[in-house]
């Protein structure tokens, strides 16, 4: 039986985890699953990027909303309470390999029945009147393929533009870079209706119509499963390891009119840290001093900056990184 | 030992490339057939890679980050 469930958690981190789950050991072999869920404000990027190039992870510490590493590729996006998420996790089928249109089509369907005609653009994202809607991601494993993304409803659009926009000057790192497009939610244009009728209405069309080849059935999370993924997969999405230290050595250069300020960081942490002083009254090598060897991480480093006063200390950490 | 190159597969008929996202095993490590010795990433898919043949990681070519091509050669290992 494929079961199709809803996710009563908000918890991103303990979602990803039960797609991990899934995907990485619990389903039989010719087993099918989906999932819908919805997160608390987040910010959720790809398995191989770099989330100092791609977020502003700064803002994102300020705001208290959290950061979080999938195990799918692809960008960043943000998720709030407003935003749907789909996974469907499924047999390995070379047919199905960056197949999103495949996977896109319950969404796509449904959205019809809705009155609103979609588009893939750009192989894996689904447009509404030429604006983003859903972005979509994959992991392909020894025998499943798990296809995710989300479903713009009513997700608040300003923290996806300041926490998404990045820029990469003076930045050098090779990973993948998030694909930016300008978004739209759905209830923009069917203002009628509600988030909870939304969500209902695409888990109807999953368990009426399901996937080309895949029935599914409503079903609940076990509590063997609830314990397994507590256990053995929640401690990993949330750890500073998993979801920070990833990704190749990279260097930063920020200038302003004060100084000129070089960093290498590698395993989250600054391992290298010079200024030029152009027109400074700070103690810029006590900053540097303080800095080096320390976790880029908002709290650890206003800590490291104490010295300065609270407000110094942030104002400058804003002008180094953001 | 014979030396065996493992070169990046087309997972799907439109790849061109893809980019190295982990390496899973280090250099000098054992290896077991069906091991996942790295992961790719192409157009959003990560893809894990395993091993055909069971042996020892002689040498990773490509590190992570790095852009490769389709069927390039990415490491050796050494089988028996």
């Amino acid at each position: 039986m494929n079961r199709a469930i809803f996710l009563n958690s908000k918890d991103t981190a303990r979602n990803l985890a039960t797609e991990a789950y899934f995907y990485e050991e619990a389903l039989g072999s010719d087993e099918a699953l989906a999932l819908l869920y919805v997160d608390s404000p987040s910010l959720v990027f790809g398995r191989s990027q770099n989330p100092y190039r791609e977020l502003d992870w700064l803002a994102a510490a300020e705001r208290q909303i959290p950061m979080y590493r999938r195990i799918s590729g692809g960008g960043a996006v943000y998720h709030d309470l407003g935003n749907l998420n789909y996974c469907f996790i499924v047999p390995r089928n070379p047919e199905l390999v960056l197949n999103y249109a495949y996977f896109l089509e319950p969404l796509s369907n449904y959205l019809e029945k809705l009155g609103l005609q979609t588009e893939i653009l750009r192989k894996s994202n689904l447009y509404l009147r030429g604006k983003k809607i859903s972005g979509n991601a994959m992991a392909l494993g020894r025998d499943k393929i798990l296809a995710h993304g989300t479903v713009l409803f009513n997700s608040e659009i300003e923290p996806i533009e300041a926490l998404l926009h990045r820029t990469t000057e003076g930045l050098s790192v090779t990973t993948v870079a998030s694909d930016i497009a300008e978004v739209q939610t759905i209830s923009e244009l069917l203002p009628e209706l509600s988030f909870s009728d939304f969500c209902s209405g695409l888990g109807a069309e999953i368990i009426g119509n399901g996937l080309r080849d895949y029935d599914f059935t409503a079903s609940g999370l076990w509590p063997e499963e609830e314990l397994a993924i507590e256990r053995d997969y929640v401690p990993r999405f949330k750890s500073f390891e998993w979801n920070f230290k990833r990704g190749p050595e990279f260097s930063l250069k920020r200038e302003n009119a004060s100084w000129l300020a070089q960093l290498k960081v590698k395993g989250a942490e600054i391992i290298e840290i010079s200024f030029e002083p152009v027109a400074c009254d700070l103690d810029l090598g006590r900053i540097a001093q303080a800095l080096e060897g320390r976790r880029l991480e908002r709290a650890e480093l206003l800590a490291a900056l104490s010295f300065l006063g609270d407000a110094r200390a942030a104002d400058f950490l804003k002008e180094l990184f953001a | 030992m014979a030396k065996r190159e493992i070169r990046v597969p087309r997972l799907a008929p439109n790849m061109e490339s893809g980019v190295i996202v982990a390496w899973l095993k280090e250099e000098g490590e054992a290896v077991e057939k069906s091991d996942v010795l790295y992961e790719i990433e192409t157009d959003k898919v990560v893809s894990s890679i395993e091993a055909d043949a069971p042996g020892r990681l002689a040498q990773i070519l490509t590190p992570v980050g790095e852009q490769v091509a389709v069927d390039q050669v990415v490491a050796e290992i050494e089988v028996d």
